[in-house]
């Protein structure tokens, strides 16, 4: 069994400030008692001990936890969302304005979903970027907005429905590039982007 | 809001052709909080229809008249670009399209409409023409975010009027 510690006010890493994950104590544990819980979305369950600071985390279907036996615990310091699986269900639920739907135009189609979220896996895995924006394009598609950390240069990259992919980089008011990207390779936009 | 309307009826005017417009003319595009970024209230480029979208002609209305078209709200904000910038590397021109519903008139109404490769901004394609955008999707993203970079903030959302400006 696994039981993680986390500082209450520590935030988590790799999640932007506006998606961190809520934390609502489940139930106050007496001490001594057994922890015994229901499994939620992520199976795993938050509990809030009356201990200063300290958040408590740990797998259900295990033995016994006891409190006051350090022995059944295993403490790792630091709990880190699942970046990918964060990154998936906000690309699964981008939704287009119902203005834009009356207006005709079509939501993004479980392909283009799939495709957008293999693009978020390389552009993160190769280049470390994480979007600051993911929505629903009105050109029918998935746009994902990034920010450069230092030069101030914004990369747009959309994932359409019939499967293309296109990528913009603008700088202060300023388009300076922008291409079709072909099988995926954003190594000439990062190029750019990173200058 | 009479005078607005009034100001938007048609009243016998003419079309006019794609040479009337001056390229700094200004277009008057409504825009909701959906059309923002929910951080930075700024417009977003993913919010940006393109092509064939509806404006209004800055020659014959104010931007508060976006407010008055069928579905638009009361506080709606309004953002403007010029016709410049709707022509923007060609790929797009103006088209005077005054609406002569009998609910609703308005002379100032221009719509925004994709053009094919090698056709002239002084031409008038016609309304939802089906166009293939394969290979061009750079290019319809340049113009989205071109419209970003230099569109002029007319109305905000919910903003008021003066008094003399009310449209309703």
């Amino acid at each position: 069994m696994n039981l993680l510690t986390m500082p209450v006010d520590r935030t988590a890493t790799n999640v932007l400030p506006e998606m961190q994950w809520s934390r609502e104590p489940l139930h106050q544990i007496e001490s001594g008692s057994p922890v015994r819980t229901a499994l939620s979305s992520y199976d795993f369950e938050w509990t809030e001990l009356p201990m200063s600071n300290v958040v408590y985390y740990y797998e259900t279907g295990a033995g016994e936890i006891k409190l006051t036996n350090f022995n059944t615990w295993v403490v790792q310091t630091v709990f880190t969302p699942p970046t990918e699986s964060h990154f998936r269900n906000r690309i699964l639920q981008v939704r287009l304005a119902a203005k834009w739907i009356l207006e005709g135009i079509q939501p993004p189609t479980a392909e283009c979903r799939t495709q957008a979220y293999e693009i978020w896996q390389r552009l993160y895995a190769k280049f470390g970027l994480l979007p600051v924006r993911v929505s629903a394009s009105v050109d029918g598609g998935i746009t994902f907005s990034y920010e450069h950390a230092t030069n101030g240069k914004t990369l747009i990259v959309e994932a359409y429905n019939d499967l293309e992919v296109a990528a913009l980089i603008n700088d202060s008011k300023r388009i300076v590039y922008s291409e079709n990207v072909k099988a995926f390779d954003f190594d000439c936009a990062f190029l750019e982007f990173n200058v | 809001m009479s005078e607005a309307l009034d100001r938007l009826k048609i009243r016998g005017r003419p079309k006019l052709g794609p040479r009337d417009f001056a390229l700094e003319d200004k277009l008057y595009v409504a825009f909701d909080a959906d059309d923002t970024d929910p951080v930075g209230d700024d417009l977003i480029v993913e919010s940006i229809r393109f092509p064939d979208f509806s404006s209004n002609w800055s020659r014959f209305s104010n931007p508060a008249d976006v407010r008055l078209r069928p579905n638009g709200r009361s506080d709606d904000g309004c953002y403007s670009l010029t016709v410049r910038m709707a022509r923007y590397k060609e790929l797009a021109t103006t088209v005077h399209d005054p609406v002569s519903d009998e609910a609703y008139q308005n002379y100032a109404h221009v719509e925004i409409r994709e053009l094919q490769p090698g056709e002239s901004v002084y031409s008038e394609p016609p309304r939802n023409r089906k166009s293939s955008s394969r290979g061009r999707k750079n290019l319809r993203l340049e113009y989205r975010q071109n419209i970003i970079n230099h569109h002029i903030i007319e109305l905000e959302i919910g903003e008021e009027l003066p008094k003399t400006e009310k449209t309703e």
